[in-house]
């Protein structure tokens, strides 16, 4: 026996509201499983209200099922990252190589020409411990928001922290953080200048490489920005 | 949970792995209701725990997943990823093997050397 639309509703409405759910991926896969199991209910004579209940209780209740996201979030986050790393293989390969070169060799020019002739006219390291620590915050909120939806609903009107916006946002700030961290050790060694520049041409080459893989996994996955509106 | 369940549940992945090894591809409410039909009701799968193996398995890249929208709602096909292939079938001969193992230790009558 087949559901109405309004009833079909009402089951992605118990994902929605009650079970505070916010990864759409697993909503619908949960939504198809529900219906099919309520519809095979329906079918022995069942209510919708009781097949709904029956249903629930199969899957262990509410508190499963959010655990069951949590489940899906952590193997989508890894599934994501290994794609990103594809892509930043693609770098290295044809014909994204030719980019890479370009780039590597810009970079190279614009470090040792940083190093030789502008040295000891600005200190870059207040204002990159200032970045580092500006970008501190930002995990920290994220990982508040994220936590935060669950529990209060009318947080939930301000829009969704899902898991997709963790990988972006992860992987911009790991990025950024660990460039400007190894920089600073770099320019802390006591080496050549000319030592000098040749690591940091090759750290910022790797780490552009990695950020346009970033754009590309951005262009792919749809995931443009760190937080979503509903 | 009762102990057929629990024993059902440290396998899971292998009896994922060989339904979809058989079937091309399936979703998960029809793996569900496979294991049901094949054992003739006698071991089921609780979704709280099939659903947390299938995601697993594909964040490990073995599965591969693909939606389409049946009956106007979207549905999530679970399949072995073609790189995969052999190493889901060395999985499902190395789980094989523990259970043929597990067979001959618990087969009465056996002598057992168990080395500490």
């Amino acid at each position: 026996m087949k559901i109405t639309q309004g009833q079909y509703f009402e089951i992605e409405e118990f994902f929605t509201e009650k079970c505070r759910l916010v990864e759409t991926e697993f909503i619908e896969e949960m939504v198809d499983h529900f219906t099919d199991g309520i519809e095979h209910r329906m079918t022995d004579g069942i209510s919708f209200n009781s097949a709904i209940d029956q249903t629930v209780e199969e899957f262990g209740g509410i508190k499963t099922i959010r655990k069951m996201q949590w489940e899906f979030q952590k193997a989508f986050v890894k599934k994501q990252v290994r794609e990103w790393w594809v892509l930043s293989k693609e770098y290295l390969k044809k014909p994204k190589i030719y980019r890479t070169i370009l780039i590597s060799l810009t970079v190279t020019l614009l470090t040792f020409y940083v190093c030789l002739f502008t040295s000891g006219h600005s200190d870059p390291k207040h204002f990159l411990s200032g970045f580092i620590s500006g970008a501190l915050i930002a995990p920290i909120v994220f990982v508040l928001a994220y936590f935060v939806q669950f529990y209060l609903g009318w947080f939930r009107s301000f829009g969704l922290v899902k898991a997709q916006h963790f990988v972006n946002a992860g992987i911009s700030i790991s990025l950024s953080t660990t460039s400007i961290l190894l920089f600073v050790v770099i320019d802390e060694l006591h080496l050549v200048m000319m030592i000098k520049a040749l690591l940091l041409s090759v750290l910022w080459s790797v780490i552009l490489m990695l950020y346009l893989a970033t754009i590309d996994y951005s262009r792919k996955t749809g995931a443009d920005s760190w937080y979503q509106m509903r | 949970m009762n102990n057929t369940q629990k024993l059902l549940k440290g396998s899971l992945s292998a009896v994922i792995l060989k339904l979809l090894s058989e079937n091309e591809r399936m979703y998960g409410y029809e793996i569900c209701q496979k294991v049901k039909e094949i054992t003739a009701g006698q071991m089921r799968i609780t979704e709280g725990a099939l659903y947390p193996a299938l995601h697993k398995l594909e964040g490990e890249g073995i599965l591969t997943t693909h939606t389409e929208v049946i009956d106007g709602r979207a549905r999530k096909y679970y399949s072995i990823a073609e790189d995969q292939q052999g190493n889901a079938v060395n999985r499902l001969s190395q789980i094989q093997e523990f259970i043929q193992q597990l067979q001959l230790v618990l087969t009465p009558g056996k002598v057992l050397t168990i080395n500490a």
